[in-house]
């Protein structure tokens, strides 16, 4: 009768009106639709609206209290039957005192709606409604109890002194991670959604006294301007609000783990909570953030400084190693000093191919015996390394395919790579490298150069939500320096990091206490 | 900036497709390590190279080639046609130019033209005179299976780093060739036996080639030259008076450290004169015979010691002048403080030189007596 | 006008552009041009010739303090109309293509001659215009930060040339003032061409974040550049004997032949190739100012379109005609000449006929 009529308006006013908020649905009524009270049309409503939703579960029941006729509608598996089957269920069934009717029941979360809308987005995401005959509203309640994992180690990012917990798949779990690290009550969350379909809660965490608030519009901005189906993974987010997805280098930053992203919160940058992914995001960043590991501050200063810098001579060996090997040996051999030049000349007498074509063939090896160890399970993935490692480089030098120097090169710049904390960035350098190999083969040692200068330029145009991303390098912020290159004593860091253009420049000064020794 | 993300892919491409033009891979390199330059009896000048042979099973490791070729360039075009690889310059080691070269062709400098024009040779590769035909240097098998370029560089080096020898690269040689107040002074080496530092070549200014300090003498050169390494070694015999046994041996050895050389120039009458005054710290090495050093004993050899220093270093000053030669560059401080006076007799320094005075004074004090008595 | 403002460059940055335009064909050249006129007094010529710059420089700020909401030209525009800014503009665009065409073939003739020599010249000249157009085609932020950033890479320069103090010889630099003070002033004139491009501060004067600085930075990047070419001077002549310093060019790469480190030899084909981090800010620069200028004169603000038409006219021509030592010697000559006219000159002429002009006379007083 009017279902069908109502349908039909409703699907032409969804499809005329754009404005449609930030939830644009397919479905076929209005937003502005509500229910109507009626227990009986409003159920045969909803099951039109869920067809082939075999794990919807409508469960008629009688009000003792107050005797009226409802229905609890939940979705199984998206639901904690515990909480259904004695919070709900049992309260509304048993209880008879009078005049409590619905709100005896024993949920924390309660609420009330009217809008379609409204009502099927809170059943997909995990709540149980009460459908009660002759009242306008319908009532949500919290029960929200979908599968998820214990809190385990990060497996990516791990850390040796640090804690060994890292972000999990639920929003609220993570937000509570952070919480912990953080219990000010400066710490605020500007919550979005994004995506048609998925529908996904997309948190902003910052520190309000801290962070720039600039920035909080630009974050907030980009982010309600994604028009996009699904978002599956972080990943995916940081992708649609960079500032340049066509760059190699990532200008978000990923982490996995909470004490990290406390860390970041402190500095004066946001955090990007994604419901469903074990990723949040970083930013603003800059170039020097992915090099510093959580690790850093734990150990002692002055090893700390040594590892940082050998983190970045690591960057520049992955990025140019392999191209300055090719250049030096088949354009500019005569830099090489004599004896190294007659070892590396009795080795490349017996290679049949040339340098850059040695080096492509190791090096797309090497990366496809990187990738094959990431997928397969770790018993296998063990076998795969001792087979790369040993056999393929070994025989491949014995049969003269490949000389020894080639080998040595590739395995240096793949322990290079290794070094570096961040996932990303390491993905950039890997991808960098056939770019200055190229560039040598071509054109020699000014080849590496056209294309060094060609990431310089690159980096000084390429911004973070407002930070210039080459900071503190290019521009010059000498200040920042101290926790870049060199990871000064704690004690010594009394300003939070320019590049974040905090509110709040001075941190609280961490006084160190004499000990005994000093 | 989109229509220039669009460019980017094809104009990578067109990079691609022109090709590596300077491209010289190592092993298709033929690489002169040791060239040389010699005349023959009829005038005719040769080349000779020594190259290195990177394959896998040559029983030899390298290969000497000899061409006939007045330019150079044109002797690297005819070394090309006999060597696998593209014939190049480019990490010459040694250079080395048979004495009847530099006896007959006085201005054999020019060949060296070369290495200095074109932008890649290097010029730091090391200058050597050989005393003998080079078919024999280049024939030479050095034992240890090295390659001729580490035996040369080998042999010039160690004795140098004694200062028992002079050690000139190109580029040296050029600043003395064309320094009008200095004469070159090259390495001389000769294989007698094995290969051997023989001492030092003299030339003139023009490259004409005058005479040979032995190796006592080159070690004096450097010396004056300011250019000895730490520790100079002498060994003579004391005079008789400071000896128990005059009929013994009286041999001695010191070495000295801390070498200061002060050299002071003027004018007395149209004829420069030069005062030079050195003052050596000597540690005792070897004595043949029995004597207690201490105070008197110690001056008197000290005595002996700076007098020992002073004729010698007179004796080679003398044999400098009578062959007008200046390989200590004493003109350099000629025109550093006589300006006007030097520039006068600029063009024929070693004329002026063979009539300048030259006054030494050595001082020597012994600080070690070594580790017994 | 607000894009001064969010572009703006810092005291060191500005510091970066000036003396890195200034320093970079200057530290190759300038010792044979100085011993070619004054012999081993050279250096004398060098300071006295900085401190005419200097002077000619603190004039171009104290005319720009007149005027601090923008570049020179908005300051013609504004005092002389539009049509007098415009000339000017013109004129600054002609010269600054010149400049930044002159910087490119010699940087791309030194590659040819020491590092690739058989690739033609049109491709080389292509590849290093490709990080320039980059560069050149952002604001004036990205130049600095650029500029800024090539200045530090560059610190090991001093260190490396101490390896060639083995062979230094301190009597060369004797006597001093053999021949007098005439060879030492008549070559003053020929230190010009080394220091152009301070007048670069009139175009970043209006970016400058700090103004108040601007007297300060323009002498620092001047002292920085003058010790700069003191430095390689006096290294190359007390490395070479006076007599031969008259057949050796390029007397910097020369020096650096002759250094051997224990994992490299030949180091100046790895000089070479780093120095062209400097090379580039002599011209990146230039072209972003000649795109400037051309914008202006058409009241236009985006600064891709000129700059291409000039990247693409430099690299077509190149392919047909590119001008030899002996012609880019020349082309250096005259656009000294050209250079001081506009450098020098223009700015004292501007601020005498300025000074007249009661409101710009207050506008001063105001800064």
């Amino acid at each position: 009768m009017d279902l069908l009529r109502l349908l039909g308006i409703g699907r032409r006013i969804a499809n005329t009106a754009s404005g449609f908020g930030k939830r644009k649905s397919g479905y076929g009524y209005g937003s502005s639709d509500c229910i109507s009270g009626n227990l009986d049309n409003d159920l045969k409503l909803l099951l039109a609206l869920f067809t082939d939703t075999p794990d919807l579960n409508v469960r008629p029941l009688t009000i003792r209290a107050t005797g009226r006729r409802a229905a609890l509608v939940y979705l199984e598996g998206l639901t904690d039957k515990n909480s259904i089957n004695n919070n709900i269920l049992k309260p509304l069934l048993q209880n008879e005192e009078d005049g409590c009717g619905t709100t005896s029941v024993t949920v924390g979360r309660l609420n009330r709606m009217r809008r379609w809308i409204d009502i099927q987005s809170a059943v997909l995401q995990g709540s149980s409604i009460l459908f009660v005959d002759g009242a306008a509203d319908a009532q949500v309640h919290g029960t929200e109890g979908w599968p998820q994992r214990a809190i385990e180690d990060p497996q990516v990012e791990t850390s040796l002194k640090g804690a060994h917990q890292g972000f999990v798949e639920t929003l609220d779990q993570n937000i509570a991670l952070i919480r912990r690290y953080l219990p000010h009550r400066n710490l605020k969350i500007k919550e979005q959604r994004v995506g048609r379909r998925s529908d996904t809660r997309v948190c902003t965490v910052y520190l309000d006294d801290v962070a720039n608030m600039d920035t909080l519009a630009q974050i907030e901005g980009r982010i309600g301007k994604i028009d996009i189906d699904v978002i599956i993974n972080s990943g995916e987010l940081s992708e649609l609000i960079e500032d340049d997805p066509y760059s190699p280098f990532p200008q978000i930053l990923l982490t996995e783990r909470p004490d990290t992203a406390a860390s970041q919160i402190i500095q004066g940058r946001f955090v990007i909570v994604v419901d469903r992914s074990p990723s949040v995001l970083v930013a603003p960043v800059s170039f020097a953030s992915f090099f510093q590991s959580v690790d850093d501050y734990s150990t002692r200063w002055s090893i700390a400084t040594f590892i940082r810098f050998l983190r970045f001579f690591a960057l520049l060996v992955a990025i140019f190693l392999p191209a300055f090997y090719i250049a030096v040996i088949s354009f500019n051999f005569e830099l090489i000093p004599l004896r190294l030049l007659l070892t590396i000349g009795e080795y490349r007498g017996i290679v049949p191919i040339s340098p850059f074509l040695e080096a492509i063939f190791m090096e797309l090896t090497l990366e496809m015996m990187r990738e094959a160890g990431v997928r397969l399970p770790a018993p296998v993935g063990q076998t795969v390394g001792i087979v790369g490692g040993i056999v393929i480089g070994q025989a491949v030098v014995q049969a003269g395919l490949i000389s020894n120097i080639m080998v040595i090169v590739v395995a240096f710049t793949a322990i290079a790579s290794f070094i570096l904390p961040n996932f990303d960035m390491v993905a950039a350098v890997r991808l960098l490298r056939f770019f200055m190999m190229i560039g040598a083969a071509l054109f020699g040692i000014f080849g590496i150069m056209i294309g060094f200068m060609i990431l310089i330029a690159h980096l000084i145009s390429l911004e973070s939500f407002g930070t210039p991303f080459g900071s503190p390098f290019a521009p010059v912020r000498f200040a920042d320096w101290k926790d870049t290159m060199v990871r000064i004593p704690l004690w010594r860091m009394r300003k939070r990091p320019v590049s974040t253009k905090p509110a709040e420049l001075n941190r609280q000064v961490a006084h160190r206490t004499e000990g005994e020794g000093k | 900036m989109t229509a220039a993300r669009k460019l980017l892919p094809p104009l990578a491409l067109l990079l691609l497709l022109t090709g590596c033009f300077d491209r010289l891979d190592m092993e298709d390199a033929s690489m002169s390590l040791v060239a040389g330059i010699d005349v023959e009896e009829n005038g005719e000048v040769y080349q000779y190279t020594s190259i290195p042979i990177f394959a896998k099973n040559s029983k030899k490791k390298s290969q000497s080639l000899k061409v006939k070729s007045t330019s150079l360039r044109q002797g690297r075009g005819k070394f090309d046609t006999f060597t696998v690889g593209s014939f190049n310059g480019r990490k010459i080691q040694v250079i080395v130019v048979s004495k009847r070269l530099i006896e007959t062709e006085h201005a054999w400098f020019r060949f060296m033209d070369v290495y200095f024009r074109d932008g890649r040779n290097p010029i730091t590769s090391h200058m050597i005179v050989f005393d003998g035909p080079l078919s024999q240097l280049y024939e030479y098998t050095p034992p240890n299976q090295t390659i001729l370029p580490i035996a040369l560089l080998g042999v010039v080096k160690s004795t140098s780093s004694r200062s028992e020898a002079v050690k000139t690269t190109l580029q040296e040689l050029h600043t003395q060739m064309y320094e009008f107040g200095q004469t070159p002074a090259v390495t001389e080496v000769e294989l007698k036996q094995d290969l051997r530092v023989k001492g030092t070549s003299l030339l003139a200014h023009d490259g004409r080639y005058v005479t040979s300090l032995d190796s006592k003498e080159s070690a004096l050169l450097l010396i004056l030259k300011k250019k000895n390494t730490r520790t100079v070694g002498f060994s003579f015999e004391v005079p008789k008076e400071l000896v128990t046994d005059p009929e013994g041996s009286r041999w001695i050895s010191f070495t000295a450290e801390k070498i200061k050389v002060k050299i002071r120039t003027a004018v007395k009458g149209g004829r420069f004169s030069f005062d030079i005054r050195i003052r050596m710290a000597a540690g005792l090495m070897e004595k043949q015979f029995p004597t207690d050093i201490r105070a008197e004993q110690k001056r008197k050899l000290e005595a002996a010691y700076s007098e020992y220093v002073k004729k010698e270093l007179e004796k080679l000053l003398d044999k400098l002048r009578e062959n007008k030669v200046d390989p200590i560059g004493l003109g350099i401080y000629a025109r550093a403080y006589h300006y006007g006076d030097f520039q006068k007799v600029k063009d024929h320094w070693d004329e002026a030189f063979s009539e300048a005075d030259v006054n030494v004074a050595v001082n020597v004090k012994i600080t070690d007596e070594g580790s017994v008595k | 006008m607000n894009r001064y403002a969010d572009n703006s460059i810092t005291t060191l940055q500005f510091i970066a552009i000036i003396t890195g335009t200034q320093v970079s064909f200057g530290f190759i050249d300038i010792p044979y041009e100085l011993h070619e006129h004054a012999g081993s007094d050279g250096w004398i010529s060098l300071v006295i010739g900085w401190l005419v710059t200097t002077a000619a420089s603190l004039i171009a700020i104290r005319l720009m303090k007149g005027y601090r909401q923008g570049t020179l030209l908005d300051l013609l525009a504004q005092y002389g109309g539009r049509w007098a800014g415009r000339a000017v503009a013109c004129v600054l665009a002609c010269y600054f293509a010149i400049f930044s065409y002159d910087g490119l073939i010699y940087s791309t003739r030194v590659i040819k001659s020491r590092i690739l020599q058989e690739t033609p010249i049109f491709i080389t000249l292509f590849l290093i215009l490709i990080p320039a157009y980059m560069v050149a085609r952002n604001e004036v932020r990205n130049i600095g930060r650029y500029s800024e950033f090539a200045l530090l890479a560059s610190l090991w320069i001093p260190f490396i040339f101490s390896f060639t103090l083995r062979h230094a010889n301190w009597l060369y630099l004797l006597p001093v003032l053999p021949g007098g003070w005439g060879p030492v002033l008549s070559t003053v004139p020929h230190t010009i061409y080394y220091f152009l491009s301070f007048f670069a501060s009139v175009f970043l004067y209006p970016y400058l974040q700090k103004k108040e600085r601007a007297g300060m930075a323009i002498v620092i990047a001047l002292t920085l550049t003058l010790l700069s070419f003191l430095f390689i001077s006096i290294v190359c002549f007390v490395f070479l004997s006076p007599d031969e310093f008259g057949t050796i060019y390029q007397p910097a790469i020369y020096l650096l032949k002759t250094v051997r480190l224990p994992f490299l030899e030949q180091v100046e084909g790895m000089f070479i190739v780093m120095y062209l981090l400097i090379f580039s800010i002599a011209w990146i620069p230039s072209l972003y100012f000649f795109s400037y200028s051309v914008n202006w004169t058409f009241g236009r603000t985006d600064p891709r379109l000129p700059l291409r038409l000039l990247i693409g006219t430099i690299i077509v021509s190149s392919y047909f005609y590119v001008p030899d030592y002996w012609q880019l010697i020349r082309l250096n000559k005259w656009l000294s000449g050209f250079g001081f006219g506009v450098e020098y000159v223009l700015p004292l002429l501007l601020l005498a006929l300025l000074s007249m002009s009661k409101r710009y006379r207050a506008e001063v007083k105001q800064a």
